[in-house]
């Protein structure tokens, strides 16, 4: 029984989607945003000792209005009082790729937390 | 005494018949609807989650957004490097012109621009020197006290203890308004600053942030 059943089962194992790709936990992504293609967050720091980072967004649709925030943390993980981490409105020309990018406030920012969604305003 | 039931009923609505007591009841329904639709219940805004509907002036939004990126561009141009003792540069605010149709206090911008320069370590501001008298008169107020028996002289600030400042931040706010097709009416609001170099009267910086709206011409921009 189980010799006639494990070819079956093979194939079935070999037809199972691969488990999604998990994204950078400090990117947070809303459902509303499903329908555009993100890259990871790429992290750098500036001549002037302060963090950058760059998120690609491809928008394969319509135009698409997008709302952008970006949190900066301290060493402790507090946020930083900014007016760079203040959402944020982007328009998404239709089939291109937009970077969304921040610099942090100050050499105090140890890390970040970006939050995509749609503006719907 | 008590009435029987038929008799009751008859003195409260005697004359009016059925039909035109339902249209009247139904039209009363619905002016009572309208009425409620235009009274919107109060609500709290946070200004970092802030979805509310915008219109065609400017609100807190706006002044954030220009704010943000013409810092951005400020401290990414290079050219806010320390003094030579190290100490960071020190900003007086000088003139932002509001010429738009819009009651504006322009100092709803500059704080927000200082504010996010002191953040970085790279700018402090001096508010003892302003072009229509300083923002805060204290420093020299406090200084009339050197004369005073009242008062530690030690605890009193010396000659020489103020820093005049390096730089000066000053720019425009521009409006601009257009009828479009169909009717609807494109405002740009233009946000200006610069950064001057006091010692050479060089601009160290000069940025440009516009905010658009397109809408119905019936949201007036003034």
């Amino acid at each position: 029984m189980i010799r006639r059943l494990l070819p079956v089962l093979l194939l079935l194992a070999a037809c199972e989607t691969p488990p999604p790709q998990r994204m950078d936990p400090r990117l947070i992504l809303t459902p509303g945003v499903a329908g555009l293609g993100i890259s990871e967050p790429s992290v750098a720091t500036g001549p002037d000792g302060r963090m950058r980072v760059t998120v690609n967004i491809f928008n394969p649709g319509g135009d698409f209005p997008l709302r952008s925030q970006t949190d900066w943390l301290d060493s402790s993980g507090r946020p930083l009082s900014t007016l760079q981490s203040r959402p944020a409105f982007r328009s998404l020309a239709r089939a291109t790729v937009t970077t969304i990018d921040s610099d942090a406030p100050s050499t105090g920012a140890r890390d970040f937390r970006i939050t995509l969604d749609v503006d719907a305003r | 005494m008590t009435l029987p039931l038929a008799k009751l009923k008859d003195t409260r609505m005697p004359a009016i018949p059925n039909t035109r007591r339902r249209l009247l009841l139904g039209g009363a329904a619905l002016l009572l609807s309208a009425c409620a639709q235009g009274d919107m219940a109060t609500q709290r805004i946070d200004s970092r989650n802030d979805r509310s509907p915008i219109g065609m002036g400017l609100d807190n939004r706006d002044f954030e957004e220009a704010a943000r990126t013409l810092v951005r561009g400020m401290l990414d141009s290079g050219r806010l490097q320390p003094r030579p003792d190290g100490q960071p540069r020190v900003m007086a605010i000088s003139r932002v012109t509001n010429d738009t149709t819009l009651r504006i206090n322009t100092n709803e911008l500059t704080q927000l621009v200082s504010v996010e320069l002191n953040n970085s370590g790279r700018v402090v501001t001096t508010t003892a020197v302003g072009l229509d008298g300083p923002s805060d008169p204290m420093s020299m107020a406090a200084r009339g006290l050197r004369s005073s028996g009242e008062f530690n002289q030690r605890s009193v600030a010396g000659r020489g203890q103020m820093l005049a400042p390096d730089i000066s931040l000053s720019g425009n706010i521009i409006q601009r308004t257009n009828r479009v097709d169909g009717g609807a009416t494109r405002v740009d609001y233009v946000f200006q600053l610069n950064l001057t170099n006091i010692r050479t009267g060089i601009a160290l910086y000069q940025g440009q942030e516009v905010i658009s709206r397109v809408g119905s011409g019936r949201t007036v921009s003034w």
